[in-house]
């Protein structure tokens, strides 16, 4: 019984095993070739031979790396802070608002989440075009809110339906207006649920390239992922500096699984993906 | 509150339903980046795109495409999921989400840089182990460049599945094990009489999602193959991004989004018509 039970659990690990190694290859791969000495990278092989932060600084000194990652934070923080707002406003309005066709709202609001990304920015920018915002920060940012927003007000929705009334009624009663029970008692109680929309806004603009490729043509202006796909063609950076610059690009979004794994998995549970 | 939920309204239909609306009337007009005037085309758009070839490939090249990535990522998805619960060893499950947090361009320059032809460590490790003679091209090869763009895009999207499905697992209450526990179901009955059909409702949802975002998916191919070799992997979102930003054309670009946009509202009548996912938020 005992050996039965320890087989038990030793073939998922295995199996887990086989299937982390091909997964966290490319990780290993990345940080390898971008703490490589320059000399080694073009030579292939498995182990590592030699470690140096030269890359970085050729990184550093050798494109408009910081440039480019202070559009991309400007660019993020705008549109997470807007998908926030929007989310926590017309989420509870929807949780709390009796309307008919509640059910065909819904509806539109989970098929807008699979619009793709090429079916706006065509239109976004012809748009654009005749707006004057093409090249512009802020019409990226405003761009880059249709990639979280139906998330955001389909997550504040479910959350704010599950919280209770009864919390609204009993501050009615004491004479709070609606929207002071909104500011006072619904804004707080919601703050771990909007903590999960505002970093999903940032992710999904931080890691954006499709709307960035069509609607910033300035290379003053690239967000980071634009620049970094044009590395490619400069003859003057190698593939070390290269995945340098890919480790810095994917360092927040690997920090954040490393270390809110748990609040990933319960933010699921509340948007009702998971029932 | 009504005013606020106006503002709300106003963003929503500004930034999701007008350039969906634009992209519609795109299709039925002459007009391009380098064009003042835009004049009605009618149906001329239509008919450039549906006799077009290179159209039809594309859609048989995507459905393809979503259908394989889909259906390896549901797989490996939902059983490294049950494994990772089972395992209880938040580490693993930290290790497995890490492709779905990065961005596109990064999964894109690292497959890119280990299927370089010349320096490529992949090519190395296949001329090692004997499984080629020559270095392959990946990128310049039609097969080769399918499964790079496959393969790159189920390393990334799987851990969605993961996150998806342990979530679910997480809210099944461990009585229903015991009490099968002590009916003497063993590990695999677990697994398939009582698991899988309690989050089987939610499995389907991501189903959706997954297949259509896959149909959808522009920004791997594009980065990895660009849709080359001569058109291998070209998808419909690439084939309207060429229209669009190739030719400088906005017509048959918006005839091919409208079209795209057709495929996905009938996808999705029919999934909301028999699943009804909206009835679990709309009943308040």
């Amino acid at each position: 019984m005992a050996k039965k039970m320890h087989l038990g659990r030793a073939v998922p690990t295995l199996l887990l095993l086989i299937y982390l190694i091909p997964t966290l290859f490319p990780f290993y791969w990345m940080l390898k070739s971008a703490l490589g000495k320059s000399e080694d990278v073009y030579k292939p092989s498995l182990g590592i031979h030699s470690t140096s932060f030269e890359n970085f600084a050729q990184l550093l000194s050798g494109t408009h790396f910081l440039t480019n990652a202070g559009n991309s934070l400007q660019v993020a923080l705008a549109t997470a802070c807007i998908v926030v707002a929007c989310s926590a406003l017309g989420g509870y309005a929807l949780a709390r608002m009796r309307f008919k066709r509640k059910a065909l709202l819904a509806q539109i609001v989970l098929f807008s989440y699979m619009f793709p990304e090429i079916l706006l920015g065509i239109p976004f920018f012809a748009m654009f075009q005749k707006l004057g915002l093409l090249n512009s920060l802020s019409g990226l940012a405003l761009a880059h809110v249709t990639l979280s927003l139906p998330f955001g007000l389909w997550l504040m929705w479910q959350f704010y339906q599950s919280l209770p009334a009864s919390y609204e009624e009993a501050a009615e009663i004491d004479g709070a207006s609606k929207l002071q029970v909104f500011y006072r008692i619904m804004l707080p109680l919601s703050i771990p649920a909007l903590a999960a929309v505002f970093i999903f806004g940032f992710a999904a603009s931080w890691n954006d390239y499709v709307l960035g490729l069509m609607l910033i043509r300035d290379d003053q202006m690239f967000t980071l992922p634009i620049a970094m796909s044009l590395f490619v063609q400069q003859m003057d950076l190698n593939w070390a500096v290269i995945q340098a610059a890919n480790v810095l690009l994917a360092l927040p979004g690997l920090l954040l699984v490393l270390f809110g794994q748990k609040y990933l998995v319960r933010g699921f549970q509340t948007s009702g993906l998971a029932n | 509150m009504s005013v606020s939920f106006s503002v709300v309204a106003v963003v929503f239909i500004a930034v999701m339903i007008i350039p969906v609306a634009w992209a519609v009337m795109l299709g039925f007009t002459n007009s391009g980046p380098f064009q003042s005037e835009a004049t009605y085309a009618g149906l001329a758009n239509y008919k450039a795109v549906l006799s077009d070839p290179a159209f039809w490939r594309a859609l048989g090249v995507g459905i393809s495409y979503a259908l394989i990535t889909t259906a390896l990522e549901m797989i490996l998805g939902v059983g490294v999921a049950i494994l990772l619960f089972k395992s209880r060893k938040p580490i693993f499950t930290s290790l497995a989400l890490l492709p779905y947090m990065i961005p596109t361009v990064t999964t894109a320059l690292v497959w890119h840089w280990m299927t370089n032809s010349l320096y490529g460590i992949v090519n190395h490790v296949m001329l090692q182990i004997g499984w080629i003679d020559m270095p392959v091209d990946f990128a310049g090869h039609s097969t080769w460049a399918f499964v790079l763009i496959s393969v790159a895009s189920i390393w990334q999207f799987t851990p969605f599945v993961i996150l998806v499905t342990l979530s679910n697992l997480g809210t099944i209450p461990q009585s229903v094990y015991e009490a099968a526990y002590i009916d003497g179901a063993n590990w695999w009955q677990q697994i398939f009489r009582i698991t899988l059909p309690i989050i089987r409702a939610s499995i389907l949802l991501v189903l959706l999602l997954r297949g259509i975002w896959m149909f959808n998916r522009f920004d791997v191919i594009w980065l990895l193959t660009a849709g080359g070799p001569m058109g291998a992997t070209s998808t419909l979102p690439v084939y309207a991004y060429e229209r669009a930003f190739g030719d400088n054309t906005y017509g048959p670009a918006g005839a091919t989004s409208t079209i795209i946009f057709g495929i996905l509202l009938v996808v999705g009548i029919f999934y909301m018509r028999v699943f009804k996912p909206e009835q679990e938020v709309a009943r308040g």
